[in-house]
């Protein structure tokens, strides 16, 4: 850390004034004075992005890391957000999200995880923040749930360490627990949750320290033409050149690119709760209680302490039809009392509990599920990445690797996250 | 950064994860002789050396009274129910003003201004920005007393402050409706802290440089002979100490009920984050100041991309901060999306995006209370804070470690005498 020649501290005061973005933007317009700043701080690295300008459109954990893998590989980058990194607004603000490589048969996931995993602990030690709480994960399930049991070869070739438990181990391993209707039981013990909103902000923060451009505006695809995207269009009227583009917006991608059809992501409205642990018992916080997921009849899951916010309950179910721009958070009656029925079963010791938080958010769902990483079909330098639905924040620093790595010409896209997809 | 023993993620990652056995420790270790901490800075003096002190409440009040003790070379164990700015906690919460105006009462913008020299200093310190200097605005509809009686203060302490009127408001800040207002006080020197990430990084500090932290709800212990011998933890375990600290926020008056008035009552206050539009519309903190608008509303714009951040400062109605439901009300968020939308125009139709509900703790006549209890010459407590308190934590706990280890005299306004007796 200490040969940094400027530390986050400054960075933030400097970088981030908000409207010296301007200034910033300069730098990036102007070509390559960054890149060499980008080159030092990882010495010996490869730099294919070496004299390539890269725009990238949404500062949440996709685009925030990919950012930083382009600056890393030599690249000038301006990062645009319209809010900033982990707003309330975005699909990755909220407080904690869950990290597990228990991803049933697709173990291109669990892949991804193992990698991001590593990644996430270096940056906290890079950056010098606890943004990973390992806590393990269990999966509960009503009966033998194929999502976990599928996994479970993965897991072990992977390295992974797991067991695998009837809801009567279970009940007495974590006697916080009321194993009742619960079968089978995956742990995965080196799984925990990630601080969300921290994380992004701290990526930002990086990128802005290692010479990367941050601006806060609305950003949207400017002229395409040739084949190529040309440059993207803020709200204020200006444009923005590039030879790279990526948009990872998050819920906002149905609405940058409508031509898709099915839609890109669908935004849905979902309900995370944070509940108060009765006082002197920690065996109901982070300290003895690992994340876990219920699957089966129920699909809840929860993250028990989100550094000392509470008991996290959230409803896994997709919820209404969300607008992310304009839709009120406001936490509903029906949620909280839903939350707290499924929370007073499962975990005895919570009943009567206060509710102490709430947070209104959205999945922004792909018509499968899946991540889309792929250039625009008309685009070949336009790269969309999105389509979490869910669960893609702790993917982010690999996805980000990854998608640098693709757009950059070091790797081949992945066919598992094209858009060709869908048009079968 | 380079100087300490443990970093910051790895105090945590070990520290704070088994209370149990770090209560053990201290209770082991109790009489030898700890790892020699950092030295304080500017000074090797260790008035606390051989000195076991116990602070209850790991806020603001507690966390940084923990860390000056343990800089003064006390051996020091910090004990809290549910962790540092929990979201019971009146210190929970993502952020709080600092403003140093405080009408006449000097005393709290000399804490202010020495708050501010250490939230920088240790900002430094810890690589972390803490401290967002985006000014506070104070508006009223004429020459408020209040705000005027500060403006001398500041400018004695070397505060940059300046007075407005209304039109002179308008053309500064066109964000503002500026019906109805006609002066405005503009502290430069101000902004906002985040609140709950302070007491964790303070804590992590304090466990860092070799301080014993445990999550445990506890209760004051024996007396006897004009002196405190022991807290009681929740599992009947005991921590004897020489010195005690009870920074408790709003559980202060549950802890200690003999007092009357009451030391603290706690009252339901409501938070609520709106969402501007997009680019900010002139109201995120990259151009705006924290403000406060004569009675009733206060505010905090950005609160690191949460949103614009309103709050009614009168006091609610009573809470209690353990079992109390923390579910924001339909008339409060109506009451302040209405102030908003008058003042600030362009939020017209803005979404709520997040909201809270806490208390403040308000003592008998609204200011601190930092005295020992009248029954244990070595039991301190610390609270009070009654809605302002936050932004002084740091200087507090300068301020108390020093008085608990008979390095200062106490300071009389924030005694237990003027409530009667």
């Amino acid at each position: 850390m200490s040969d940094r020649r400027i530390s986050r501290r400054e960075a933030l005061a400097t970088g981030f004034a908000g409207t010296g973005a301007a200034a910033a933007l300069g730098a990036c317009g102007n070509g390559s004075g960054r890149t060499d700043e980008a080159a030092t701080t990882e010495a010996g690295a490869p730099q294919p992005g070496r004299g390539v300008r890269a725009v990238v459109v949404g500062a949440g954990a996709f685009g925030g890391w990919t950012a930083l893998e382009f600056l890393r590989r030599g690249a000038a980058v301006t990062l645009v957000d319209a809010w900033g990194p982990g707003n309330s607004r975005a699909s990755s603000g909220g407080e904690t999200r869950v990290i597990r490589a228990t991803y049933g048969a697709d173990r291109i996931y669990s892949e991804m995880v193992v990698r991001a995993l590593a990644l996430w602990k270096e940056a906290g030690e890079r950056w010098n923040d606890r943004l990973f709480f390992e806590t393990g994960a269990l999966w509960m399930s009503d009966g033998v749930d194929p999502y976990a049991t599928d996994a479970v070869p993965i897991l072990a070739d992977l390295g992974v360490p797991f067991e695998e438990m009837t809801g009567e181990e279970l009940g007495r391993r974590f006697p916080q627990i009321n194993p009742e209707g619960i079968a089978y039981t995956l742990y995965e013990k080196s799984a925990g949750y990630l601080l969300a909103r921290r994380g992004c902000q701290r990526v930002l923060e990086g990128f802005v320290v290692e010479g990367g451009s941050y601006r806060e505006a609305m950003a949207s695809p400017g002229t395409v033409a040739g084949g190529a995207m040309r440059d993207i269009r803020l709200a204020s009227g200006e444009t923005l050149e590039a030879d790279l583009f990526v948009f990872a917006g998050g819920p906002w991608l149905a609405e940058l690119f409508p031509g898709f059809d099915p839609p890109l992501v669908s935004p849905t409205r979902q309900e995370i709760l944070y509940f108060g642990t009765p006082p002197g018992r920690p065996d109901l916080t982070d300290a003895a209680l690992p994340v876990w997921v219920e699957t089966g009849a129920s699909l809840f899951y929860g993250v028990p302490g989100s550094n000392y916010r509470g008991f996290k309950v959230a409803d896994d179910s997709r919820g209404a039809p969300f607008d992310p721009t304009d839709g009120d958070r406001t936490p509903s009656p029906d949620a909280i009392h839903t939350g707290r029925t499924y929370m007073e079963r499962r975990f005895p010791a919570m009943r009567g509990a206060p509710l102490v938080e709430a947070r209104v958010c959205q999945y922004e769902q792909s018509a499968d599920g899946h991540l889309i990483v792929d250039t625009h079909p008309e685009a070949d330098n336009a790269w969309i990445a999105g389509g979490g639905s869910g669960h893609g924040y702790k993917l982010g620093p690999a996805l980000g690797e990854m998608l640098a790595g693709q757009a950059l010409g070091e790797r081949e896209k992945e066919p598992f996250f094209g858009l060709a997809r869908f048009r079968a | 950064m380079t100087g300490r023993g443990i970093s910051r993620r790895r105090a945590l990652a070990t520290g704070l994860a088994g209370a149990g056995a770090v209560l053990g420790a201290c209770r082991e270790e109790a009489g030898e002789s700890t790892p020699a901490p950092t030295p304080p800075p500017g000074g090797s003096s260790q008035p606390g050396r051989g000195v076991r002190a116990v602070v209850v409440g790991a806020g603001a009040f507690g966390g940084w009274t923990a860390l000056w003790f343990r800089r003064a070379g006390a051996e020091v164990t910090l004990v809290d129910a549910w962790g540092p700015g929990n979201s019971r906690a009146s210190s929970g919460g993502e952020t709080r003003l600092i403003r140093a105006s405080y009408g006449t009462r000097r005393i709290y913008s000399e804490m202010v201004a020495r708050a501010l020299e250490i939230w920088r200093e240790y900002e430094a310190r810890w690589d972390d920005q803490l401290f967002y200097p985006v000014g506070m605005l104070r508006m009223s509809s004429g020459e408020s007393e209040y705000a005027k009686a500060a403006v001398p203060i500041l400018r004695e302490l070397g505060l940059p402050v300046e007075e407005f009127d209304g039109d002179e408001l308008a053309r500064r800040f066109p964000q503002i409706n500026p019906e109805g207002l006609h002066y405005a006080v503009f502290e430069q020197d101000a902004g906002y802290l985040l609140a709950r990430q302070g007491c964790e990084r303070v804590l992590a500090a304090f466990v860092a440089e070799g301080g014993s932290f445990v999550a445990a709800e506890a209760a004051p212990g024996g007396m006897e002979g004009g002196r405190m011998r022991n807290i009681r933890l929740a599992d009947g375990r005991s921590v004897e100490a020489d010195v005690f600290v009870f920074a408790c926020g709003p559980w202060l008056a549950r802890l200690f009920p003999e007092f009357d008035p009451p030391l603290v009552r706690p009252t339901r206050q409501e938070v609520f984050f709106f969402g501007p539009p997009a680019g900010g519309a002139g109201l995120t903190d990259a151009t705006f100041p924290t403000w406060i608008d004569q009675g009733p509303f206060y505010g905090v714009p950005g609160n690191r991309f949460r949103g614009f951040k309103v709050a009614d400062d009168r006091r609610g109605v009573p809470f209690d901060p353990t079992t109390g439901d923390r579910t924001p009300s339909a008339a409060g968020l109506r009451a302040a999306r209405e102030y908003v939308e008058h003042r600030f125009p362009a939020l017209r139709g803005a979404p709520l995006v997040e909201a809270r509900v806490c208390q403040y703790e308000q003592s008998a006549d609204g200011n601190l209370i930092v005295d020992t209890h009248p029954e244990a010459e070595n039991a301190w407590i610390a609270g009070g804070g009654s809605g302002h308190g936050y932004k002084l934590g740091a200087a507090l706990g300068e301020m108390l470690a020093g008085q608990a280890l008979g390095e200062r005299p106490k300071e009389p306004f924030f005694g237990l005498a003027r409530f009667g007796g």
